[in-house]
């Protein structure tokens, strides 16, 4: 399993450089609306030839037509021809309603048929196998989501980006059981891990901040995924903000020793 | 929010939002919120009342409506105003563009420039510049952006006239 960190920031890539040099992970994924103005030989440049993996969040793609989604495709391809990522991966998420941008996201309608159309549309324009990212849902209007990811998978062959503290977020919101995840037959290969906070105004209510340590149950269900699935072949850790680097080194640590643990047991 | 059952998801989840939104506009404005004191959770409930309806896309400009709405007219707090946008729209605009030049009438002959990071292991920065102030009537605010590195300005800027101008 290939340990790997979200870079979103100057500050997060010399962080991720720091972790490169000391073994603790293995690539750097990019958010890469962050880079995207840049030009891809700068990109390379920074990179040195480390592995990458792209993560896309804000394309937008359920509320674009082709002509305007068609620079941005155009821009990404020519960053992924260059730079040959691990993976590219998107978010499944309403970003806007009516032309209006939202504060934060919100989880799509999973009974809406032109969704999954809309999904192998962006997945074509990339000319790339495409990864989305579960959604951590707010409430029991995300139960279907493991059903409709299964469907994605069958019918227009992506697999999920697997944010396990996500699938925690979700059961613990009232959305799909975590387990749910396991008895599936999706594929489980491309992970995603990060910290969880309740709210303050309803602490029975979590939010994927990314900025807290990751909890106990979300490396339960890693453990899950490595013995039911198989072990991942990549995980990220997820983090924004750093208030702990400490902290994030032994998350990178802890990773690597599951990780070691999956390649050991017989 | 009147509408939610209070202890509801759905109210969580819209006071949630709304408290996104109230820290997307006022940390980066804290002369601003000191400004408005005691009225300031007041004056940004009726922004939002007022500005939703009119489907404002609700992105990088957010900061140049409040100001207009809060009927500000000092230079330092138009100052800072106009950074917070820029820097919002270098977190959330056009990703293929570099930069942004904002010019705004409260602050007559200065343009703010926001520049993207130029490399993976730099942060963005904000330029603050002179520019010979526009004859004759302009809108409140002009910008123009880039996608190659930032050299220059061009002649064109598109004029931004905010929703709630003469509101």
């Amino acid at each position: 399993m290939l340990i790997g960190m979200n870079i979103t920031s100057a500050a997060s890539f010399r962080k991720a450089e720091q972790y490169w040099n000391t073994g603790l992970i293995d690539f750097f994924e990019l958010l890469i609306d962050n880079f995207l103005h840049l030009d891809p030989t700068v990109i390379v440049r920074g990179l040195g030839g480390r592995p990458v993996a792209l993560h896309i969040m804000s394309s937008r793609f359920l509320h674009r037509s082709p002509d305007e989604l068609a620079p941005l495709a155009e821009r990404l391809r020519a960053l992924i021809a260059v730079l040959r990522p691990l993976h590219v991966s998107d978010h499944l998420a309403v970003h806007e309603v009516k032309g209006q941008q939202l504060p934060g996201l919100m989880e799509v309608d999973y009974t809406d048929g032109s969704v999954l159309e809309l999904i192998a549309q962006w997945r074509d324009m990339l000319g790339q196998e495409l990864l989305l990212e579960n959604f951590a849902s707010s409430s029991a209007a995300g139960a279907d989501q493991v059903g409709f990811f299964e469907k994605l998978q069958v019918q227009v062959g992506i697999p999920p980006l697997f944010d396990i503290s996500n699938a925690i977020v979700s059961a613990k919101n009232g959305g799909a059981k975590a387990h749910a995840w396991l008895n599936s037959n999706l594929r489980l290969t491309t992970c995603h891990i990060g910290g969880y906070r309740p709210s303050e105004l309803d602490p029975s209510f979590m939010i994927d901040s990314h900025d807290s340590p990751i909890s106990t149950e979300s490396w339960q269900l890693l453990a899950e995924v490595q013995r039911v699935k198989g072990a991942p072949a990549t995980l990220v850790i997820e983090r924004v903000g750093m208030p702990d680097d400490e902290c994030w080194a032994d998350e990178l640590r802890y990773a690597r020793r599951q990780s070691m643990a999956t390649t050991t047991e017989p | 929010m009147n509408s939610l059952k209070p202890g509801s998801r759905e109210h969580t989840v819209g006071w949630l939002s709304l408290r996104a939104l109230w820290h997307e506009v006022y940390d980066p404005c804290p002369r601003v919120h000191a400004h408005l004191s005691d009225q300031a959770d007041r004056r940004f409930e009726d922004f939002v009342e007022t500005l939703v309806p009119l489907q404002h896309p609700m992105d990088w400009r957010l900061h140049l409506e409040f100001g207009g709405f809060c009927d500000i007219d000092l230079a330092d707090l138009w100052d800072e105003l106009c950074v917070a946008a820029v820097r919002r729209w270098v977190r959330t605009g056009s990703p293929d563009q570099a930069w942004i030049a904002l010019r705004c009438a409260w602050l007559p002959g200065r343009v703010l420039v926001g520049l993207r990071a130029a490399a993976l292991d730099q942060g963005p920065r904000i330029i603050r510049g002179r520019l010979t102030a526009p004859t004759g009537s302009s809108p409140p605010f002009m910008y123009q952006t880039g996608r190659a590195a930032f050299s220059r300005l061009a002649p064109d800027w598109t004029d931004y006239l905010p929703f709630l101008h003469g509101k």
